[in-house]
């Protein structure tokens, strides 16, 4: 069936409609207009599922795409052609991608009306929430790179508002302008990568860009020196490295958890991080083409296993689950390095649920005992039981074990790594990616059950009375004392509550590895589960630029560009997944095996680890013996101290304030005054000139010579008359004295 | 009688009949200015509707003999640049009659100014006579001097003075400009006339100086480039904006960004590009790094501010240097993105400005840290919910957010400036980042935070504060969504000009 | 007595006249330095008139210069009053109005 845009919009269109009308009304209506949000959202849901049901259950083959376009703004004038083109682009990923955001935001969205219930930030929340939906909706209905630098954008000012929804709290705005400025770096380069793919391509949009690598556009071009689609791919990667949280742009997400859990949950896990990697996935082809992937495997590489080392050392529980987040990020970076493209997509799915469901978990728990600091929480297990449940089914996942998401998609991205770094006859050097992430999976299972055992199991160190809530102000967002105190003195088991356990359950429930290990072979859902591919595989493979160089001018025409007749050629060839260097089938599948075996036994060691610390306390805690090393670990290697003190303070602010000075010291108190001093010095010469040359010499001059005359005559007129008389008898003495002569 | 007469006109009026109301009536001669601005505003409107987007050609035009032995005509007309301008210039200007509603000291004389000076600047932006345009251009300056110099700060003379002297040095070297053109011309009937003399009609001319020859055009160009650059202003000729928008009282300083400032780029649009395109063209270069170097410079310097006006003021040369970037590109983008950005700073700006004012108006002071060192403001966000809805869509329209009208304008100039100096560009994108970091870091230090004692008693805005105000959001987010009735209106005189400089 | 002796006297009246004039600072002093010049005059016409013309012109020109002495003298005993009710003083070098 052809789709409309009438029923695609309302995924987009259905929460910026809530949060219009909450912004504007919200306090008029009921509850702030809380269940307008959700509903809005779940809207959103039904419409994705629609599309995903029929791009995964069969409707459509697997390289089918609906691709919408609309002008924007139309700037051309005569023989000069200048248009912005806006447009929808759905394809498997889309669509994959447009069920997890809306039914994770759904969720969230149900959560929250718990977690946040009687909260002075409620209707505030309710109002950014599903514009950041909607604007992560958005990004992933764009059919190009602007409209999702639009969305990317104001999902930005969305987490800005979210993190700093607590205002009156300095850290809060702190943490806000963090998270907006250093995802900010990486945005300004992204805008610089549009512009000189645009300026390139001529539009772009993906089909474009894909199109425009096939036909070899980019061949022989360069840009400051090196090559376009090098500095293209680095640009716009350098902006997915900024929201999803990459080394060294990663200082952000750990602060972040300043706003709300729920919100943390929205954006650690289906929106703003996810973001970015999804940016990369669609880049792929440029990426390969600029010879960027290498250095996306060393970043993901990187991230995965610093975070994780990070993780271990935290206390607060939201800490600990933003390490994870940009651990796992770190992963999926991995993946889209090492070519691992649709493990790398699958991870973001995974990770997605159960990061949504660790943070519910988390906020859970906070909002029950109104604590989040692990060293005095423990042995919730039997207080929280369906608490405890999700938050154990998503760290089974998070940690590789097998039959939980997380393994099916890590284990996989590890096992392209290993193929990548060992065998894939790459630099030797990029070994180094398969060995942290290994390392890294192991810190992974580590932490998270150190979480695990410190939050649920043993005694419960809970102090009773809850008067004090001064503590621990040095950490992360104490939503507590915002909140009514109502309804925790009761400290029994908790019963099943639709709001705050459901959303949790439903997300534990995809949490187990079948759902994307399962299986496709023909059309339709019954075949979903027996077939010998992998839907996921078949689904979501790294575009083929090849099959976009005929669609690139069709793009403009306002309707799917695909022939139904192709649909009967769908092919279901054997896929590896793999879209990396020279893939050999058999040897990744040799390294598959080794991989998967690998992280069992590098999870499962992590879990004992674990255990023989924090419950059998056979093992005294690491940082007893490294001291020095666990300081840097808490102070998370100094990159924030680092940021903050020699870059922000030192550098920019001081160069800000040089150039400040400069500008009002020196460059106008001197130069553009100093010009009025200049004219003063002229004016005082001319004045002097004038007074002096013209005036005293020349005018007066005259003047002073008769004066001076004057002077001399003076003398004989004394008035005295006796002078007068010797002067008359000289005169005459003399006449006669002449005269004689 | 034609309909650019009476917008000219109209303002006039409305100042002769602030002067003749009797003393004491000082809400008579608020009505009576804010009838004159609205009604002024509602004939842009109908000029707007009666005005063909298909064509870029001059519209409205009106041509009588003024001095008629030296061929001076009072010639006035529009196309699509001056079609924004005109209604950029309306609005302000209604909006700042409300905000001037508190303005007590010496009212007639203060609102007889602020409406002279409305009609000055539309004379500027009609003027197809260059020395119309010139008186214009030079009689505009005196009720500025005296809104600074009166009603302005505790520092307002040298304000004032600066910024006549500033303006009024640059503008000399226009006045010889015009003067080589009316010698160049022959001194005939069209010696005066901007439209004739525009399209490189003087490439092939030279001229001695001190015994050297050189270009006319290129002479002539740096000659008008030291007139616009000043009122723009480009670095190094910026200093005297702080100094005058910190004295300015608010209804000034929303003009003075809001419109003074985009009169010269209008300039170079109207007059130096199209009149000397050869040298506009060869020249693109330097006038590209003098935008980057304001773009750059302009936000180092904001960041460091204490004084929140000023970190807006120098807010201004930082965005006007994109502006500056944008025309120096010459491309379509470039140049449509640059008249946008005019349009879209004129509204963010003056939403800046005014916001700062209507918190002037409460604390009396503007200190983000007052130099003794403590907060002068703080917990604003708490205090003041309404008043930084409005701030956050001021501000983040300002800094560029997708979705408000900054972006676009934004984006397509550097779409524009790539094209051509590519460096220049991705040097540029830092100043993005820093236009967002200082506004960001204002917003932190004034709205987050415990509520400052010294805030207690303030109020939040009132509903006149907040009828002036949703003019300019609504503009700031729906041009954001749709830039469309913007850039249709200019995009055919933008296009005529840019095919112009491209055959250079 | 020949003529020279007679011109003697009056050579010696005429030059003590003439320095009273110069060197005494009392306006009365210098009215007596000018009675005592025109004396010596009259003397003078007196002494020619005897020796040297032998009519009486002389004599009647010495007839008119004390009539005109005594005029004189009495205009300026009245300037010199004037001048005293003026300045108090009759010093002479207080007469300076006309300096300059």
């Amino acid at each position: 069936m052809e789709y409309t845009v009438g029923s695609i919009a309302p995924i987009f269109l259905s929460p910026v409609i809530a949060f219009v009308i909450n912004a504007f009304f919200g306090r008029r209506l009921p509850r702030n207009g809380d269940w307008l949000a959700t509903l809005s959202v779940f809207i959103s849901f039904v419409f994705s599922a629609r599309i995903f049901g029929d791009f995964v259950f069969g409707k459509f083959a697997t390289d089918y795409f609906i691709h919408k376009t609309f002008t924007w703004f139309d700037i051309s004038y005569g023989a000069q052609i200048f248009k912005v083109d806006m447009g929808i682009y759905i394809d498997n990923m889309a669509a994959i991608m447009l069920l997890m955001v809306s039914g994770v935001a759904t969720l969230i969205h149900l959560f929250s009306i718990w977690y946040m219930d009687h909260d002075v930030r409620h209707g505030r929340f309710f109002t950014f929430l599903p514009l950041f939906t909607s604007a992560m909706l958005g990004l992933v209905l764009s059919d190009n790179l602007f409209s999702l630098f639009i969305f990317w954008e104001i999902m930005g000012f969305c987490s800005y508002s979210l993190i700093g929804i607590y205002y009156e709290k300095e850290k809060a705005g702190d943490a806000s302008i963090k998270a907006f400025m250093t995802t900010r770096v990486g945005d300004v380069f992204l805008l610089l990568g549009i512009v000189a793919l645009w300026m390139v391509v001529g539009s772009v949009a993906y089909v474009d860009i894909y199109g425009a690598i096939a036909e070899g556009v980019f061949t022989g071009k360069t840009v400051v020196g090196i090559s376009l689609a090098t500095f293209a791919g680095l640009c716009i990667f350098l902006g997915g490295m900024g929201k999803s949280a990459q080394f060294p742009l990663h200082v952000w997400l750990p602060d972040a958890m300043m706003g709300p859990t729920p919100g943390s949950a929205l954006i650690h896990a289906a929106t703003m991080v996810a973001a970015g990697v999804y940016l990369a996935l669609r880049m792929y082809p440029l990426m390969v083409l600029g010879d960027l992937t290498w250095f996306i495997a060393v970043i993901g590489a990187i991230t995965a296993f610093g975070a994780a080392t990070i993780a271990l050392v935290q206390t607060d529980i939201k800490a600990v689950l933003a390490f994870s987040t940009i651990s796992q990020l770190g992963y999926m970076m991995i993946g889209v390095g090492v070519g691992s493209y649709n493990a790398a997509f699958m991870h973001l799915i995974t990770h997605a649920v159960f990061k949504a469901c660790l943070f519910l978990s988390a906020g859970s728990i906070i909002h029950t005992v109104h604590e989040q600091e692990m060293p005095k929480l423990g042995g919730l297990r039997k207080q929280m039981p369906y608490t405890f449940f999700a938050m154990m089914c998503c760290t089974l996942a998070i940690a590789g074990i097998p039959f939980f998401s997380g393994f099916v998609s890590k284990d996989r991205i590890l096992g392209d790594a290993l193929y990548y770094g060992f065998m894939a006859g790459q630099n030797p050097l990029m070994a180094i990616v398969p060995i942290l992430g290994f390392a890294g999976a192991g810190l992974t299972a580590f932490y998270m059950f150190r979480m695990m055992f410190l939050t649920f199991f043993g005694e419960s160190r809970a102090h009773k009375g809850h008067d004090d809530h001064g503590h621990g102000h040095g950490h992360a967002a104490k939503d507590d004392h915002v909140h009514d105190d109502h309804g925790h003195d009761d400290h029994g088991p908790e019963k099943l509550n639709f709001k705050s356990n459901v959303p949790l359950l439903i997300l534990t429930v995809f949490t187990f590895g079948f759902w994307y290990a399962g299986t496709l072979t023909g059309q339709g859902f019954g075949n979903v589960f027996g077939g010998k591919q992998e839907w996921f595989k078949i689904l979501v493979e790294a575009p083929k630029v090849e099959k976009f160089v005929s669609a690139k001018r069709e793009a403009f025409s306002s309707v799917d560009n695909r022939d139904k007749k192709e649909l009967e050629h769908a092919h279901y060839h054997h896929q590896t997944g793999y879209a990396g260097p020279n893939p050999d089938e058999h040897k990744l599948h040799t390294a598959h095996t080794m991989g998967a075996i690998m992280s069992i036994i590098i999870a499962f060691s992590g879990v004992f680890l674990a255990f023989l610390m924090y419950i059998k306390h056979s093992i005294k805690p690491f940082s007893d013996k490294l001291p020095g090393y666990t300081l840097a670990l808490k102070n998370k290697y100094y990159f924030d101290k680092f940021y903050e003190e020699v870059i922000i303070k030192k550098g920019l602010l001081g160069l800000n304030r040089g150039l400040a000075w400069f500008d009002m010291g020196i460059y106008d108190r001197y130069v553009v005054d100093g010009m009025a001093v200049v004219n003063r010095v002229l004016f005082k010469a001319s004045k002097w000139f004038d007074n002096v040359v013209i005036d005293a010499i020349g005018v007066d001059g005259t003047g002073v010579a008769v004066n001076l005359f004057n002077l001399v005559l003076r003398i004989f007129q004394s008035g005295k008359i006796q002078f007068y008389f010797i002067m008359l008898i000289m005169v005459l003495a003399s006449y006669i004295w002449t005269l004689n002569i | 009688m034609n309909i650019l007469n009476w917008i000219l006109w109209l303002p006039v009026i409305g100042a002769v009949g602030v002067l003749a109301v009797p003393k004491n009536k000082n809400n008579v001669v608020r009505l009576v200015t804010l009838a004159t601005t609205s009604l002024t505003l509602l004939l842009t409107i109908v000029l707007y509707m009666r005005f063909d987007i298909s064509t870029p050609d001059m519209q409205f035009v009106v041509k009588t003999p003024w001095i008629a032995q030296f061929h001076i005509n009072y010639f006035l007309g529009i196309d699509g640049i001056t079609m924004l301008m005109t209604f950029l210039n309306a609005l302000l200007f209604f909006i700042c009659t409300l905000s001037s509603w508190t303005v007590e000291k010496n009212l007639k004389a203060y609102f007889a100014l602020l409406l002279m000076l409305q009609s000055t600047v539309f004379g500027v932006f009609f003027s197809l006579d260059f020395f119309l345009f010139y008186v214009y251009w030079e009689v505009m300056l005196l009720p500025m001097f005296f809104l600074i110099g009166i009603w302005g700060g505790e520092n307002r003379e040298y304000a004032a003075i600066k910024f006549f002297l500033y303006t009024f040095f640059g503008s000399i070297f226009m006045l010889v400009g015009i003067i080589a053109l009316y010698y160049a011309t022959g001194q005939g009937p069209d010696s005066f006339n901007i439209l004739a003399l525009q399209g490189g009609k003087f490439t092939e001319l030279t001229v001695n100086v001190f015994g050297r020859t050189m270009s006319f055009e290129h002479l002539f160009f740096w000659f008008m480039f030291l007139g616009f650059a000043v009122k723009v202003p480009v670095f190094p000729f910026h200093t005297w904006l702080p100094h005058a928008h910190v004295q300015a009282p608010t209804a000034v300083s929303v003009i003075l960004a809001g419109v003074l400032l985009k009169m010269g780029t209008y300039g170079f649009l109207r007059i130096a590009f199209p009149i000397f395109p050869q040298a506009a063209v060869d020249s693109s270069t330097i006038i590209a790094v003098l935008g980057l170097i304001s773009v750059i410079y302009g936000a180092f310097c904001a960041m460091a501010q204490d004084d929140v006006k000023k970190l807006v003021a120098y807010s201004s040369v930082s965005h006007m240097g994109f502006v500056m970037l944008g025309l120096s590109a010459m491309t379509l983008q470039g140049m449509n993105g640059a008249v946008l950005q005019m349009f879209n700073h004129g509204t963010s700006t003056a939403m800046m400005f005014l916001l700062i004012g209507i918190l002037y108006e409460r604390s009396h002071h503007r200190w983000i840290v007052k130099p003794d060192g403590s907060k002068g403001y703080g917990g604003l966000y708490t205090k003041l919910p309404k008043y930084s809805v409005v701030f956050i869509i001021g501000m983040f329209a300002s800094l560029g957010l997708p979705g408000l009208s900054g972006f676009i304008s934004e984006a397509l100039i550097f779409l524009g400036i790539y094209q051509r100096f590519t460096t220049i560009t991705i040097i540029a994108v830092v100043g993005l980042l820093i236009g967002a970091a200082y506004l960001l870091w204002m917003f932190k230090r004034m709205f987050f935070g415990e509520v400052n004692p010294e805030t207690e008693d303030y109020e939040d805005m009132n509903s006149r504060e907040i009828f002036y105000m949703m003019p300019l959001c609504i503009c700031v987010v729906v041009f954001g969504i749709f830039p469309s009735p913007l850039l249709n209106v200019m995009k055919a005189s933008v296009g005529q000009l840019v095919e112009l400089l491209a055959k250079f | 007595m020949s003529l020279a002796s007679y011109l003697i006297i009056s050579l010696i009246l005429f030059v003590i006249g003439l320095v009273v004039m110069m060197a005494r600072k009392n306006i009365v002093a210098i009215l007596l330095g000018i009675e005592l010049i025109l004396n010596a005059a009259a003397l003078n016409f007196v002494a020619y008139s005897r020796y040297v013309t032998n009519n009486l012109d002389g004599h009647v020109f010495s007839l008119f210069i004390i009539v005109v002495a005594a005029a004189e003298a009495a205009v300026g005993l009245a300037i010199v009053i004037r001048f005293f009710q003026i300045k108090e003083t009759i010093h002479i070098d207080e007469a300076t109005q006309l300096r300059n």
